[in-house]
């Protein structure tokens, strides 16, 4: 069985600032309101950087550092795996919309900003890490392909991977196409061993079971409302340090089962 | 590592339909470049078009999923008896038990580009028979061959640029080794638009000549479509040739988005690990397949990396004077060029080029030759510093 240690973890989402807070109220100890994002900009950015990355990026990098922040490594010793379902779908958005004029001129920044992986190159950069980093898309399943390549690199290789799942939506016209509700991040520190700071185990099998929903109204809206926010399940048993089995659904209507054991 | 059978593979791009198509240009010398005419892109510039797939609609089952990247990912599917692999394949494992793990960089973003021409001039809102989720969606491409093949397993798109699907066979060892699956259909497919067209050209990467990799008057690449598909798995099959997945290496150079690190850190340090998991010397490589581009930067550094682990020992050539650079679909179009080397015996020339920069430390085959190929070594980079390079062989 796939197995994996949760050493870290990072979080930003609309009523959920950060893991310190997000982890009261996604154990039931608080209540969870919608409220509006935090400011928030990723510290380890350098400056030329920060100016350069995009929305997706600047998510996508805060939610990884607080994760690494959280965690005795250092940043630039961890692989990573970034899995979103769209990542900057607005930066394409304006690429399409630049090539209906006449001029057809796509900005350079915003053309190497518009691949899949530039939350990776960025975080590469900001981190100092020359190790290797994939970036994924499974669409609605992105967390369950983030979840797959993660672990099974840390099973295989017996690396810690830094598993980053992050979206955030569009505007109009492209937003009524692919109506991702709000912005969410999530970052978890995968290692092959349980070490002093292991949070929880995790394991991953096949299931048939239907996919584990929240029962507070607001958290459930936000998980179905964009698609790194389907961790959330996975994040409430982390937060409650407690032994559950939460079921995600997968392509054509598969789904795994993540089991979690808390080790402290 | 442990071994990984390529059991099946084919490949569609500039070149033409099937394995077949490319072996005869490869050893002919022919490229699949022409002049740009691709519809509605006021560039002078060369390009690897598919021009039948505007005749070729995917399967009317899947009519949502309508749009270049699939069209070319079906028409791809459809050569070398790749789907009776399949077929089999699934006798075999069962559908839940094959991994779906495919690259691509822009996927159907031309349906996108469509869309906004074709926006509501009031409303702004795009047409209503635009799907996002079946075409741009970076997933599409996986979303469309598992249904197209009614494959159940794990399932994700790679989307590191040009480096994704030399990754996916990175990823599909893993998958199949931590147990999650017991084969894997591999590939990447990317198609021509507006964006990659219109966007290296702002970034002056693209050759208003025909690209030159490796040449000292080099002057940028020409882009190009493709799409490929290999079957992984634990054993050989019978009949086929028993090729392996030797070993993966996957670096980032963490120095810029679209420049690479000037010494080629990076790229160095995927070739020595691929090397080290392949359990090979340098010396032990028969032939490498360069990323090289044809931009100057590119291939000045890529020589600098390849020459620092092989320095002139190894011959190696780029093949994008053939297809073009396929983005998204590099890796897999070359790992299945360096597939017909070790099956066929040869190693391709540098097509297009004229005189080796003389700066160049490494060893370029200029003329394609006849030799005995035991183990190619394939190097894909891409934006965001994302390196890959994969060493593939012959059974001993």
């Amino acid at each position: 069985m796939m197995r994996a240690y949760v050493t870290s973890v990072g979080l930003l989402g609309p009523g959920l600032p950060d893991w310190t807070q997000g982890r009261i109220i996604l154990s039931g100890a608080q209540p969870y309101t919608n409220q509006d994002l935090p400011k928030y900009a990723p510290d380890i950015l350098p400056a030329t950087e920060r100016r350069r990355c995009g929305a997706a990026g600047k998510l996508a990098i805060y939610v990884a550092d607080a994760a690494m922040k959280a965690s005795p490594r250092d940043a630039g010793s961890v692989a990573s795996v970034f899995a979103s379902s769209g990542g900057d779908t607005e930066i394409s958005q304006k690429i399409c919309l630049a090539l209906t004029e006449t001029e057809r001129f796509v900005s350079p920044t915003l053309f190497h900003n518009s691949v899949h992986n530039a939350a990776a190159g960025y975080w590469c950069i900001a981190a100092g890490s020359h190790l290797s980093s994939n970036s994924l898309s499974g669409h609605d399943w992105s967390v369950v392909a983030g979840l797959q390549a993660a672990m099974s690199q840390v099973c295989v290789e017996g690396l810690p991977v830094l598993l980053v799942c992050y979206d955030l939506p569009a505007s109009e016209p492209l937003f009524s196409k692919r109506p991702v509700l709000s912005h969410f991040g999530a970052a978890l520190l995968l290692e092959a061993t349980a070490g002093d700071q292991a949070l929880a185990e995790l394991t991953l099998t096949p299931s048939t079971d239907p996919e584990t929903t929240l029962s507070d109204n607001g958290l459930e809206t936000l998980r179905q409302g964009n698609p790194a926010a389907r961790l959330l399940p996975v994040l409430g048993a982390l937060a409650a340090s407690a032994s559950r089995n939460v079921v995600l659904a997968a392509p054509l209507h598969t789904a795994i089962n993540i089991g979690i054991t808390p080790c402290r | 590592m442990e071994p990984l059978y390529l059991t099946a593979y084919t490949l569609t791009n500039a070149l033409g339909a099937g394995k077949q198509a490319n072996l005869d240009a490869l050893l002919a010398g022919r490229t699949g470049l022409r002049p740009n005419d691709f519809p509605d892109v006021a560039l002078t510039t060369c390009i690897g078009r598919v021009p039948e797939l505007e005749q070729l609609p995917v399967r009317a089952d899947l009519a949502p999923f309508d749009c270049r990247n699939n069209r070319l990912a079906q028409l791809a599917l459809q050569q070398d008896g790749f789907q009776d692999a399949v077929t089999s394949l699934k006798a075999r494992y069962g559908a839940a038990r094959i991994a779906v793990v495919l690259g691509t960089s822009t996927s159907g973003i031309l349906s996108t580009e469509e869309a906004f021409k074709a926006r509501d001039t009031t409303t702004g809102a795009l047409p209503a028979a635009f799907s996002f989720r079946h075409t741009h969606d970076i997933f599409s491409v996986a979303d469309f061959v598992q249904h197209y093949l009614a494959l159940t397993g794990p399932a994700f798109v790679v989307s590191t640029a040009c480096s994704s699907s030399a990754k996916v066979f990175a990823d599909a060892y893993r998958l199949i080794y931590a147990g999650l699956a017991d084969a894997a259909l591999v590939g990447g497919v990317d198609s021509l638009c507006l964006t990659t067209l219109y966007g290296f050209n702002s970034l002056e990467l693209v050759s208003s000549d025909i690209c030159r990799p490796a040449d000292a008057e080099r002057n940028g690449l020409s882009i190009g479509e493709g799409g490929g598909f290999a079957i992984l798995e634990k054993s050989p099959t019978a009949g086929a040739p028993a090729i392996r997945l030797l070993g993966y290496g996957e670096s980032s150079d963490a120095y810029h988005m679209s420049t690479p690190h000037p010494e080629g850190l990076g790229a160095r340090q995927a070739m020595e690990q691929a090397l080290q998991r392949a359990g090979l010397a340098p010396s032990q490589v028969d032939y490498i397949n360069l990323h090289g581009t044809a931009t100057p930067t590119n291939d000045t550094v890529e020589d600098r990396a390849v020459s620092a682990v092989f320095q002139d020992r190894v011959p190696g050539s780029s093949t994008k004077g053939w297809t073009g650079h396929t983005l998204g679909a590099a890796g897999i179009t070359e790992i299945i060029f360096g597939c017909l080397c070790i099956e066929h015996g040869f190693i391709p020339g540098s097509l297009n080029t004229r005189t080796v920069d003389p700066a160049f430390g490494g060893r370029i085959q200029l003329q394609t030759e006849s030799r005995a190929v035991r183990t190619v070594l394939s190097n894909s980079f891409g934006f965001g510093g994302n390196n890959c390079s994969l060493v593939i062989g012959r059974e001993a």
